[in-house]
Formats: structure tokens, C-alpha cells, sequence
């Protein structure tokens, strides 16, 4: 696998981060599944850039790329009977539009959680995420709705999006 | 690769790293902060694990915050009952923890952070000891130019017509509302527990659950009830109410000046004086409330109450399933039978016509689907 990712991959890569992460955490397979693919992904991290960091222009595009292409792997090996060869494209256009009905049952749930946990942040850290993830206000936006500075919006989403993230974990 | 810790625990500080490099990726970052980035994500597995994990959360919160119906006033408020801390820990996301050379001359800035927070947690310390019926309040005032809505926490929601301006102060035994200048329409949550005071120039409107409206402009005050019933009386000097609110919990009995229903008007001077009664004629009360009702995806609970701004027979939305439909669509504000017609065009929607209110129930007891 080349270091060097096109252009538009990498836009459409970013993009589609979220769903490929989603994808690969939970829908390939069990979870020491998923354990594996992130310790391959890792391992590919780590080897492609020896001797040369400079190599890798977008790391997070890099990051996905990698863990589209392991995928994409993993789909082939399972089934054994190849993926077509459009690459990678494909698999992230079919992440997108995610239609198992295992996978929708376990979003929805995964969301439910999500809410209650939104809504038990402190009032100004929910503010901001709200704030942030539904309305699209700019950190200096929220900044001025909340009268807080522009740093501490960023700082709150941090809690915030962590603060989820290790709530929702309890679950798992 | 050797070390395969269980990925199902990952710190709370990976956590927060891996949340601050996705912020900063979303930021167009510099060469250099994109090989930062890259070290951070080499460090281990779980590193890896973090920041998908994150990725994959970003997109969760995105739908999950679409569906969050609170209105930004009201996230402003709640967040506004919140004090402005600085956190003790400095922001872990965005620069990697380890590199010790970085750690030494990151030292002071922490310290002095950590020390200024400190302050300021003794100062919040002895302000929030000191006796709590002074707490500021918080201010809303509406532009010069347009209506200002506030929902409070309580679900009490209050419109102010262009340059007004009202004070709030909760606590857990009261909730006082003053009316510093212009007009403002009331409507009041339930909370039996925490009376509702509303104070305008001099004078006290106590009520549970109703709908009214009050005009401060000069030293009068001019108090319409649109439905529901509230009393409106002359208080002691604040500082005696204060007093033995403090002590005993209530506050100093206030001399009563009249008691109106809805569509009633009264006019009190600022002597406590009641110079006017009457009848108020809802369609000229609070003229300046929009005449139209626009919501888009919202509740039909919201939307219902909005109207009762507006009519003595108030609408109420009794099935949950009904209530928490979302619509969207505009209505004259003075014309709610439009809108009842509407709620009960709608399938299973029973209207229940009553003398003091109109209600919505659910028609599924009767018929099945």
C-alpha cells in the first residue's frame, strides 16, 4: 500500500471517518475482532513510516485508508470470494449506507445512550455540544452565546465528546 | 504487538487526547501538527483504538444532537446557572503529554493555572456560603429591535417585547421574576413545590400555572390575565421580606391589592394602589406579540402552549404520543381555532371541548389500528 494518499481519497476518507470507524469497531465482527484489526492497523502504522516520518502528509486520511483496506480484506478473506477490484471507493460508499438490520438495532441503542448521557454533562458542556453538533455554531459563536472564550468551547467539547465516550463504554 | 492490553479500558486521558486531535484535524493543521498527530497515534493500539473510537462517536453526536429539541435560549439559560470554572487539568488534546522537554518548560503555565484555579475555587467557596437569598439573577433583555422568547429550567416560558428586560433568580425554596421595564407575557410552569413571584415596579403577581401578561412603562403597572388566576398585592421593603425569608423560609406577608381572573385587567400604581379593573379583550391585550405562530419540526406541546399566550381558553395536549409529534407550519397567533381544527384532523386525535381549556386526547382506546 502506497504512504501517499490522492487527493480526493483523502477527502472523501475524512468524510467518511466516522462511518468507517463505525464499521470497523462493530460491524466486521465481534469485538476481539475489531481488537485485531486495530492491533493490524497499528502494525501497518508503525511500519509504514519507519525511517521516514515525513512520508505520511494526512495521517487521519492514512489512518483510514489503512482501516478501509483491512476491511476490505477482512471481507474478502471471510467470504472468500473476492470484493470487486474498484477498491476502495466501493466499501466506503457501502459504509455510508449501512443496511443490516443487526447494525441499525445496535446505532439506535448506542444513540439512546448517547442522549442520556448528553443530557446528564454538566448544563454548559451540553450547551456547547448541542450547540456544536446540531445547531453548527463556530467555537467563536458558541463563545458568544455562552460568554465563555473560544478556547474553553474547544475544551468542553473535549470533556464532552470523552466524557461519552468512556459512558458508553460501560455498556460494553 | 507485545503489548495487547484488553482494549475495553482504555484512560480517560487517551480518551481526551485522542477527542482534542480530532478537533484539531477538523482544523486544517499544519505539517507539523499532523506529525505530531501521527507520533501520538504510533504510541500504542489503544491509541488507535481511541481515535476511531472518537470518529466514530463524532458521528453519533451529530444525529443524537439533531434530535435534542431544547431551544438555544434555554441551553444559554441552563448554562448560564452553571459558574465559569477553569479546569485544574490543562487541555490534554491537543499537544502530546509525553515529551519531556516539552513537560519542563510547560511547567510554570500549569502551575500558575492550577493556582489561579484554586483562587477561584475559595473565592466561589465563600460566595456560595454566604446566605443564598441574594443570588444574583439572571438577566434576559430583548433587542431594541425584535420579541425576545426565554424558556426557563422550570418550563416557565416568557416573552418580552422589543427592549425589555426581566431579572430571574431560582433557588430551591422560590422563583422570582422581576420585571425591570417594558412588557412581558407569563407563562408559568408548574412547580408546586417553589412558588412563582413575578415583581414589577413596587407591586407582587403571585400565581401557579397560568397565562398573563404585564406592562411596566412608567410607574404603573398593567396586569392582564389570559387565563388562569393570579393576585397581585403591595410587599414589604425588600429587605424585611429578605429577612424573614431567610429565617423562616417565606417571605413577609404582602398587603393583597386585587385578585383578577382571566380576562381580566387591572392597573396599580406604583403606591400599591389599584387605580383600574376590567375587562381585558385578549385580541388587543399584548399587541405587540407576533401575530403569527411559525415553528418548524416542533413539538405540538411547544407549539399548543404557544398559543395560549394568546386565548382564555388554553389549549392542553394530554396524549404523550400526540404531544411529542413534530410539526411545522405558521398560524395566525389570534386565530388558535385554526390550529385546534388542525390537531384534530389529525388521525386518533379526540378534541375535547371544556370551559376553562381545550384538550387533545388520544382517540387509540376506542379504535384500533
Amino acid at each position: 500500500m502506497s504512504t501517499e494518499t490522492p487527493q480526493s481519497w483523502a477527502r472523501l476518507l475524512v468524510d467518511k471517518g466516522p462511518s468507517l470507524a463505525n464499521y470497523f469497531l462493530r460491524r466486521v465482527a465481534h469485538r476481539w475482532d475489531a481488537q485485531d484489526l486495530v492491533q493490524e492497523v497499528y502494525l501497518r502504522l508503525l511500519r509504514s513510516a519507519q525511517g521516514d516520518t515525513g512520508s505520511v502528509r494526512n495521517p487521519e486520511a492514512y489512518l483510514f485508508t489503512v482501516a478501509a483496506n483491512l476491511v476490505k480484506e477482512h471481507a474478502q478473506m471471510r467470504q472468500r470470494a473476492p470484493v470487486s477490484s474498484e477498491g476502495l471507493e466501493e466499501v466506503i460508499e457501502r459504509l455510508a449506507t449501512p443496511c443490516d438490520a443487526g447494525a441499525d438495532i445496535d446505532r439506535q441503542l448506542r444513540r439512546q445512550r448517547l442522549a442520556a448521557l448528553i443530557d446528564r454533562l454538566s448544563p454548559k458542556c451540553r450547551a456547547v455540544l448541542v450547540l456544536h453538533y446540531r445547531d453548527e455554531l463556530s467555537y467563536r459563536e458558541i463563545a458568544e452565546q455562552l460568554s465563555i472564550s473560544p478556547n474553553m468551547v474547544k475544551k468542553y467539547i473535549v470533556k464532552g465528546l470523552a466524557a461519552c465516550r468512556q459512558g458508553l463504554q460501560r455498556y460494553e | 504487538m507485545n503489548d495487547r492490553r484488553p482494549a475495553h479500558r482504555p484512560s480517560r486521558r487517551i480518551t481526551e487526547e485522542a477527542a482534542g486531535w480530532y478537533l484539531d484535524m477538523r482544523e486544517n493543521p499544519g505539517a507539523r501538527t499532523r506529525e505530531r498527530f501521527l507520533a501520538w497515534l504510533r504510541r500504542s493500539p489503544q491509541h488507535v483504538a481511541e481515535y476511531l473510537a472518537i470518529a466514530q462517536l463524532h458521528g453519533d453526536m451529530r444525529a443524537v444532537a439533531a434530535m435534542d429539541g431544547t431551544p438555544l435560549d434555554e441551553l444559554r439559560a441552563l448554562a448560564a446557572t452553571e459558574p465559569n470554572v477553569v479546569p485544574l487539568r490543562r487541555d490534554q488534546g491537543t499537544e502530546p503529554r509525553d515529551v519531556s522537554a516539552r513537560r519542563a518548560r510547560r511547567h510554570h503555565p500549569g502551575r500558575w493555572a492550577a493556582a489561579a484555579s484554586i483562587l477561584l475555587l475559595g473565592a466561589m467557596a465563600w460566595f456560595l456560603g454566604r446566605p443564598s437569598t441574594d443570588t444574583p439573577g439572571v438577566r434576559y433583555a430583548a433587542a431594541p429591535d425584535g420579541i425576545r422568547t426565554v424558556t426557563l429550567a422550570d418550563d416557565t416560558r416568557i416573552q418580552l417585547s422589543p427592549g425589555s428586560i426581566v431579572d430571574v433568580r431560582f433557588d430551591d425554596r422560590s422563583r422570582r421574576i422581576e420585571l425591570v421595564s417594558g412588557d412581558a407575557s407569563f407563562d408559568i410552569g408548574k412547580d408546586a413545590t417553589r412558588p412563582m413571584q413575578v415583581d414589577a415596579g413596587g407591586q407582587r403577581i403571585e400565581d401557579i400555572g397560568t397565562v398573563f401578561d404585564v406592562s411596566r412603562h412608567s410607574g404603573d403597572i398593567e396586569v392582564s390575565v389570559i387565563s388562569g388566576r393570579v393576585a397581585i398585592s403591595n410587599p414589604a421593603a425588600p429587605w424585611l421580606d429578605r429577612a424573614r425569608l431567610r429565617l423562616t423560609g417565606r417571605g413577609w406577608p404582602a398587603e393583597r391589592i386585587a385578585e383578577i381572573g382571566g380576562g381580566e385587567t387591572a392597573r396599580v400604581s406604583t403606591e400599591g394602589r389599584l387605580i383600574g379593573r376590567g375587562k381585558a379583550d385578549v385580541a388587543t391585550v399584548a399587541t405587540w406579540l407576533p401575530a403569527e405562530i411559525r415553528f418548524h419540526d416542533s413539538r405540538v406541546a411547544d407549539v399548543a402552549r404557544r398559543f395560549n399566550a394568546y386565548t382564555a381558553t388554553p389549549l392542553s395536549v394530554d396524549d404523550p404520543v400526540l404531544a411529542e409529534k413534530r410539526i411545522s407550519g405558521a398560524f395566525h397567533a389570534r386565530d388558535p381555532e385554526a390550529f385546534v381544527s388542525y390537531l384534530g384532523s389529525l388521525p386518533q386525535v379526540r378534541v375535547l371541548r371544556e370551559p376553562k381549556r381545550i384538550r387533545f386526547t388520544s382517540a387509540r382506546g376506542n379504535r384500533r389500528l
